[in-house]
């Protein structure tokens, strides 16, 4: 897997310290205006709002190219797609494919959006370690009545932190276990089936002792549901205040435009 | 006969800004028969060597030939068996001997020769034929690594490259584990063994290989390890030097109880009679 | 300290998995258990902090009886638990978030969390590694991680289940002489092994068998006497030595010795 995918790079900037809160709201905010960005003047200004939020986070601008590379053929995907499937003006037409403008157009501003989007997700995660993201969804839930139905916000969160841990470690398992049945001269291509049997079993054994490994030393180390605390300080600032009045305009603009 | 490492090298992420090397230009060989011994610690290149000796990782640079054929040939893998650590993970079957039966049936053995392979894998690790009916869940940890063994002998490899065989293995397990090596040695096959705990098996050794950030730091017999490393030592040796530098009158390239007991009694008893006469 | 009183435990399949278990643990002892692997030394470590309760007799943890689950959290905060497989026990993402999981669930406030984490990681000597994933250390480091966070808790009693079965032979060392330490620091140690090397700082040993404690006393008493886990079975080759040094009367030292410096000493004292 690329290391580099989604992943969080440690820092000190005013991003890296605004609340988990301010900037998930700041994402979610962001995918609507990027939804509705309609016009290359649109994509303009949140490429230029996200060049700005770059430089104020001091990282360089790999670790965002890095996120978006596993998705090119995706993009490149719903570009042709666009592209090929558009009925408008012909601007370029053969035997077999008919190019219109407005496929091109189209194409260009839907791959764009689809870009930026992962972008900014990504500014989201490379800012923000993924345990502040989970506290982060923890508070905005703990409003909502799910103690009715038998589960408390931190559960949740404990949930997700957990799904997010487990993925790589279940990677690596898969990885030793798929080189032992190569070596037991498993032939994938030749035999699919025998592969998914001899690979998902002992998948699955591993996993099931793993999660009962990982609820013990969950439970001997006293996890509670209620009344946990965390280390990381939450608390909005004077920074946190800046944005929210920040989105405040902003939705107010988009309502009035 | 034997497998040929020759001027092997291997990057991980080639080409991009988080190449990593692994191994850089390794060579050695393993005679048919031979017992060695790959040490190092985490991350020296062991684990990406092994899964090379095989055809799993396929050499980027150099070669690598078993009795001749190259490494690239997936016919190999039923020549060179791979156990990897903690082999009890990679078994799935409903019986111990549907699992067995799971190597050699990928290399197309069938019918009465498929069932005696088995029988005989069980035999050699050392377990009842009884089990073979039993669900390899329902065994003990121990029996389950033999099981694991069992199932890549039942391939009839010359060379069985093992990875941390005894790691979280009690005494008495870890004891059965030995003896079954050094078995299945003496009827002929090669055994090479990847640790980080390299001690232990020392005295059954006839190679040692350390490696050390992906290159060849020491290759010879034991007791050219025990001359010209400092560490890791098994303990009985350790003594031995320390009482060496002591002033006592004893060697140093000492593997056993037995030496070690013979060695010191002299020394005791020459300074005893010093000291009468 | 911890009294467990005619402990018997069945798994859920029937097996009997302890036999009418007696032990007392005095306050600031550091005793071993070993034994086979399946004896019952791993299933009666898991009844002292509560994560098993008894089918018979009762298990009490500085006075509170480990069936009563109103306790349950605060003998847990009691007798923190170190597990064998360095790979799963870790919750957090980093290694500060990790050693930070025990303290948040005693709703402590951040600051206080934060000076626990700091000087945990910092007996362990692990400060370094603060912001590294567990996965990526190696397994000795995880260990040490793994022990930072039972101190943050701030146990008066620590569990070993086999910790050092994983690890080499460098890391084991290090990983018993913090645990010496800790010992040192008035913190009783229950540490369940079979390697009998890493008995040289026990003052107790208890040797269980199919469920049943067989030996209970002085671990250089017991295996000056053999093998107490299996006859037919060598001691650890320094051990061994010893034994067949003291037998022939070549050495006879007050306390018999259990690792090469111990034995290194006695025979230079004969020099």
């Amino acid at each position: 897997m690329d290391s580099l995918f989604m992943s969080f790079v440690p820092g000190d900037s005013i991003i890296h310290r605004l609340d988990p809160r301010t900037k998930i709201l700041g994402l979610m905010l962001a995918s609507i205006c990027i939804f509705y960005a309609s016009s290359f003047e649109w994509i303009a200004l949140i490429a230029l709002v996200f060049v700005i939020l770059i430089l104020v986070c001091k990282l360089p601008l790999k670790h965002f190219v890095h996120s978006a590379r596993p998705m090119i053929l995706f993009f490149v995907i719903l570009f042709l797609m666009q592209l090929l499937f558009t009925e408008g003006k012909p601007i370029f037409s053969s035997k077999w494919i008919t190019i219109s403008y407005e496929g091109l157009v189209l194409g260009t501003i839907l791959t764009l959006r689809f870009i930026f989007l992962l972008l900014f997700a990504a500014l989201l995660t490379t800012t923000t370690s993924p345990s502040k993201i989970t506290a982060g969804i923890e508070k905005f839930l703990r409003p909502l009545p799910l103690k009715y139905m038998g589960i408390s916000s931190h559960d949740l969160a404990m949930m997700m932190s957990m799904s997010i841990y487990f993925v790589p470690m279940m990677y690596d398992n898969f990885r030793n276990l798929k080189d032992a049945q190569l070596s037991r001269g498993l032939n994938i291509k030749k035999d699919p089936v025998k592969a998914i049997i001899a690979l998902s079993v002992p998948l699955v054994s591993i996993s099931v002792r793993a999660a009962e490994d990982v609820a013990l030393a969950i439970e001997s180390r006293c996890y509670k549901s209620t009344g946990r605390t965390s280390v990381h300080m939450m608390g909005l600032k004077k920074n946190d205040y800046i944005c929210l009045f920040l989105y405040i305009l902003l939705i107010l603009f988009c309502i009035a435009y | 006969m034997s497998i040929d490492v020759r001027n092997v090298s291997f990057f991980y992420n080639r080409g991009t800004s988080l190449e990593k090397h692994a191994l850089e230009n390794v060579s050695f060989s393993i005679e048919k028969g031979e017992f060695v011994l790959i040490g190092g610690e985490v991350g020296s290149g062991k684990s990406t060597l092994i899964r090379h000796l095989n055809g799993l990782i396929k050499p980027q640079s150099g070669s690598i030939t078993v009795n001749g054929m190259d490494v690239r040939n997936k016919g190999v893998r039923s020549k060179v068996s791979l156990l990897m650590q903690y082999p009890q993970k990679q078994l799935f079957g409903k019986t111990v001997y549907e699992d067995i039966c799971f190597g050699p049936s990928n290399f197309g053995l069938k019918g009465d020769a498929l069932a005696k392979q088995v029988r005989d894998a069980l035999k050699l690790v050392g377990l009842d034929e009884g089990v073979s009916a039993l669900s390899p869940f329902s065994l003990s940890g121990g029996q389950m690594r033999l099981v694991a063994l069992a199932g890549v002998l039942a391939m009839n490899p010359e060379y069985l490259v093992m990875d941390e065989p005894t790691s979280g293995l009690d005494p008495e397990n870890r004891y059965l584990l030995l003896s079954t090596l050094s078995k299945l040695h003496s009827s002929g096959i090669s055994i090479v063994v990847v640790s980080h705990q390299i001690c232990e098996l020392l005295p059954h050794a006839e190679k040692v290989i350390i490696l050390k950030n992906g290159c060849i730091d020491f290759i010879g017999t034991p007791k050219e390890y025990l001359m010209s490393v400092s560490s890791p030592l098994p303990e009985i040796t350790s003594l031995m030097k320390d009482l060496r530098l002591e002033g006592f009158n004893v060697r140093d390239d000492i593997l056993t109880v037995d030496d070690a007991f013979l060695e010191i009694s002299n020394a005791l008893r020459s300074r005893g009679a010093k000291q009468n006469g | 300290m911890i009294f467990i009183n005619n402990l018997s435990y069945r798994y859920p399949n029937g097996t009997l998995a302890l036999d009418s278990v007696d032990l007392h643990i005095r306050k600031g002892e550091f005793i071993a258990i070993a034994g086979k692997n399946g004896c019952g030394k791993s299933t009666l470590l898991r009844h002292i902090n509560g994560l098993l309760v008894p089918c018979e007799g009762y298990v009490v943890v500085k006075g509170m009886d480990t069936s009563d689950t109103s306790h349950i959290q605060d003998i847990r905060r009691v007798a923190g638990m170190v597990f064998q497989d360095p790979e799963s026990q870790f919750i957090g993402m980093t290694v500060e978030e990790d050693v930070a999981f025990g303290p948040e669930n005693l709703g402590l406030p951040p600051e206080e969390i934060q000076n626990r984490v700091d000087s945990s990681l910092n007996i362990m000597g692990m400060m370094g590694q603060k912001n590294h994933t567990p996965r990526t250390l190696s397994g000795g480091q995880k260990q040490k991680v793994a022990l930072a966070s039972v101190l943050a808790m701030e146990p008066e009693v620590i569990l070993f289940d086999e910790v050092t079965s994983m690890l080499d032979s460098m890391s084991r060392n290090d990983i018993l002489l913090h645990v010496k330490q800790l010992h040192e620091n008035k913190t009783t140690v229950v540490y369940v092994t079979h390697h009998l090397e890493e008995l040289v700082y026990a003052d107790r040993l208890v040797v269980m068998d199919k469920g049943r404690v067989i030996h209970d006393g002085n671990p250089r008493i017991i295996l000056r006497q053999g093998n107490p886990l299996n006859l037919g079975i060598e001691l650890p080759p320094v051990i061994e030595l010893s034994r067949r040094l003291c037998d022939s009367g070549l050495i006879t030292p007050a306390f018999f010795p259990l690792s090469v410096e111990e034995l290194r000493e006695v025979l230079c004292q004969l020099m």
